[in-house]
């Protein structure tokens, strides 16, 4: 199985309290790993530092195989290679909470906006394939309309066919359900999981246990920074071995 | 003119009126309200431009840049507009007329200035004497209006500022997340998006910069407020043809009318604008849910 | 490579001409009747105008008008903006500290008192033009002086009742008198201030002073100064 991310020994700190504390994970092409963990484990601190939306202070991450390159040291220390960033950025998208469609584009012309502008694809080519997404999560009569405009479990859809338009290698999901009534969920619950059924590589934070378990190949279990348990949702969810993580479950 | 004037006295009151509204003291005081359209339609752009200018400057990673644009934004702010009138054209006048000095008559040696005289060599005299007094007033008319600009190029750049800090942070990070580098991001979304924020603050300041028109007249230039003040003036027989009592009232009504009106068809136009550029951003309280 | 660095500004911004100019600027107010006002036509006119012209045209000079608000007539004669001050100027020691004057073309005429009423306290709140003579004297006597920019401004505080009576020249208020049917009155005595009334120069300017004073004297011998003062000012107009 191909890794398409990986981490090891990745570590945080913010001033006065460390989010990651030494993080170690593989995430694999065609797979669903879930992040789950009571909040402030520093689940969305780890998605973050892993398209280098933050940078983090130590540790390796190797997306594809190649370590990013970092200069300096601990806090101050960022990537090197402008190209790398790039890279990582073009090919991991991300799909976020608060959903942040660009409020002053069409949601047509949110979808095209970075294959166009920063991959450089030809736009009609680019179109077509949104239009198309569109189509796929749903939406697509809601093309010329602006984000204002749909409600949030339309807009999430957006943001997703946004991602996908990219074609990346895997999706960043940061808690992608949180921020939506339970009635608007589920539509795009459903698109996600039609994601997984297609064999699209996702890291995916959420405390929604049951897509969790519904969706994930591999869950990972984060508290206060560090890895207690991981394994596939079967194991994790009905026979949980650490005491934190039946206490999580529980609640 | 196409009406009779040569003996106003026999006039009727109608007549009278006409042939006074349009002599040629009066042509004048319209061609000055010509003068002031000029001023609002030159200094808001040159304003703007200079305003974002400003806030780039002031947005940007080069500590220096940076703290010069600020410097400027806020020295140009915090002193009153009418020192800064005096003082530029003041210093321009002179000041490009030094330059020339020193360029042009270089063997020229004595002191500029000589006691309360500022002299520079004829050659150097900015517009030169020999010129025509519309040339003059002309000249003037442009030191107003970069007067005018570079104040109202301060604001705007203060306005500029504050409405790209406003642009929420999590779209630019988005944008950053997706690929795009920092000239993109700032072109394609922070600018676009930051004239929402700076629509309100420049509606105002061009409300205020319609107001400062009357400046013109501190700066010795004839706008209407000095002919107003001249044609209003009690004029005795012996010096027109159509004297009158003290009727400055009514011109300044008048002045009154023509700002109030210029206000209200700015305020129309504003609002116009404001609702095409925010539209689907939900800034107007528009409730679009509803109409689906 | 200064020079040309310089020379962007200079050629975007302004233009030389190829020869040193005979153009004299002339600075007056343009709202003051009978020495200079501004006519139906909006052009300027008034005693002075004619005078200047003549005295222009005797000194070989090629002479502009410029108008100027009066109170910043010196300073921008002092900046260079123009070349002469001559607007009704009295020539007074306070005003010979900062610019010269030629020698006068008028002896010094009256200033008066006007009222909307006779029987009105000359103590009590007296209208005058701002920095000139008579509100220099209404300042050092008794009464309180309130001041105005412009001529016009000091009449209308009589008429609206804002000062007791206005104190200008005599000259300038015998017309408005006159056209007021009665409204408006002389009261009180007239007094003559100043050393009557001369061109301003600045004080680096000697060259052009002499010319000007030459015209004048000319002026003045041929008669022809008094023959145009008649004419403006009537026959009680004392001459040279």
């Amino acid at each position: 199985m191909e890794t398409v991310i990986e981490l090891v020994n990745v570590k945080k700190n913010f001033p006065g309290v460390s989010v990651l504390q030494g993080v170690s994970l593989k995430a694999f092409k065609g797979q669903v790993t879930a992040l789950i963990g009571p909040s402030g484990s520093g689940k969305s601190t780890l998605l973050r530092c892993i398209n280098l939306l933050e940078n983090s202070d130590e540790g390796e991450i190797i997306f594809k195989g190649n370590p990013i390159l970092w200069k300096g040291i601990g806090v101050s220390r960022s990537p090197k290679d402008k190209k790398q960033v790039l890279e990582v950025r073009t090919k991991l998208s991300m799909v976020f909470q608060q959903f942040n469609l660009w409020s002053h584009l069409s949601i047509l012309q949110n979808v095209v906006e970075a294959p166009v502008t920063v991959l450089r694809w030809n736009k009609k080519d680019v179109e077509e394939s949104a239009l198309d997404l569109l189509g796929k999560v749903g939406i697509l009569e809601k093309k010329d309309a602006y984000p204002n405009q749909l409600s949030g479990g339309q807009q999430q859809r957006a943001a997703i066919a946004r991602a996908l338009c990219m074609k990346p290698e895997a999706l960043l999901l940061d808690e992608p359900t949180s921020a939506l009534d339970p009635e608007l969920e589920k539509e795009v619950i459903s698109v996600i999981k039609d994601l997984a059924r297609e064999g699209t590589t996702m890291l995916i934070v959420t405390h929604d246990m049951q897509l969790a378990r519904d969706i994930a190949d591999q869950v990972i279990f984060l508290h206060m920074g560090k890895i207690e348990e991981s394994g596939n949702p079967d194991r994790i969810f009905s026979r949980p071995t650490s005491e934190r993580l039946k206490r999580f479950l529980a609640s | 003119m196409i009406f009779d004037c040569s003996s106003p006295d026999q006039l009727d009151r109608l007549m009278w009126s006409l042939c006074y509204l349009s002599n040629g003291k009066h042509i004048t005081f319209y061609y000055s309200i010509l003068k002031v359209l000029v001023l609002l339609a030159l200094a808001a752009p040159i304003s703007i431009g200079l305003g974002l200018f400003l806030a780039m400057l002031a947005k940007s990673d080069i500590s220096p840049i940076k703290l010069l644009g600020k410097f400027i934004i806020l020295i140009v702010r915090g002193i009153p507009d009418i020192a800064w009138f005096m003082f530029f054209v003041i210093a321009l006048d002179q000041g490009l007329e030094w330059v020339r000095h020193i360029t042009l008559c270089p063997d020229w040696t004595e002191p500029i200035r000589q006691g309360a005289d500022f002299l520079v060599c004829e050659k150097a005299k900015l517009p030169s004497n020999s010129s025509s007094e519309t040339i003059h007033e002309i000249y003037g008319f442009i030191l107003a209006i970069i007067t005018f600009s570079i104040i109202f190029g301060a604001f705007a750049g203060n306005i500029f500022s504050g409405a790209l800090e406003a642009v929420p942070k999590d779209q630019i990070e988005t944008a950053e997340a997706y690929g795009l580098n920092p000239r993109q991001i700032f072109w394609r979304i922070s600018f676009k998006q930051m004239w929402i924020y700076a629509l309100p603050g420049l509606s105002n300041l061009w409300m205020i910069l319609i107001k400062a028109t009357p400046l013109l007249f501190l700066l010795g230039i004839e706008d209407i407020v000095y002919w107003a003040r001249e044609l209003g003036g009690a004029k005795t027989p012996r010096f027109t043809e159509y004297p009158h009592g003290d009727w400055r009232l009514w011109y300044f009504l008048f002045l009154l009318i023509f700002y109030l009106t210029l206000t209200k068809l700015s305020e129309k136009v504003l609002d116009k604008l404001t609702r095409k550029l925010t539209y689907g951003m939900g800034f107007s309280g528009e409730n679009f849910l509803q109409r689906q | 490579m200064r020079n040309i660095f310089f020379m962007i500004p200079v050629i975007l911004l302004g233009y030389s001409t190829a020869f040193a100019g005979d153009t004299i600027r002339m600075g007056t107010e343009g709202a003051y009747p009978p020495y200079n006002y501004i006519d139906d036509d909006g052009n300027l006119a008034g005693f002075e105008i004619i005078l200047g012209n003549e005295l222009c045209a005797r000194a070989n000079l090629t002479c502009e008008w410029v108008k100027n608000d009066w109170d910043s007539i010196i300073p921008n004669l002092v900046s260079g903006n123009y070349d002469t001050i001559i607007a009704g100027m009295s020539i007074t020691a306070e005003r010979d500290k900062v610019i010269d004057f030629t020698q006068n073309y008028m002896l010094p005429r009256p200033s008066a008192y006007v009222a909307a009423s006779e029987d009105v306290d000359l103590s009590g709140v007296i209208s005058a033009q701002t920095a000139t003579l008579q509100a220099g004297y209404i300042a050092e006597s008794g009464s309180t002086l309130i001041e105005f920019a412009t001529p016009d401004e000091t009449i209308s505080a009589v008429s609206d009742g804002e000062a007791d009576a206005v104190f200008a020249d005599y000259d300038y208020l015998a017309p408005i008198v006159e056209a007021s049917n009665g409204d408006l009155m002389f009261v009180g005595d007239q007094v003559v201030l100043g050393l009557g009334t001369g061109m301003g120069i600045r004080e680096s300017d000697t060259e052009l002073k002499a010319k000007f004073n030459q015209a004048i004297t000319s002026m003045k011998e041929d008669g022809s100064l008094n023959k145009l003062l008649i004419e403006w000012f009537g026959e009680g107009i004392l001459t040279y």
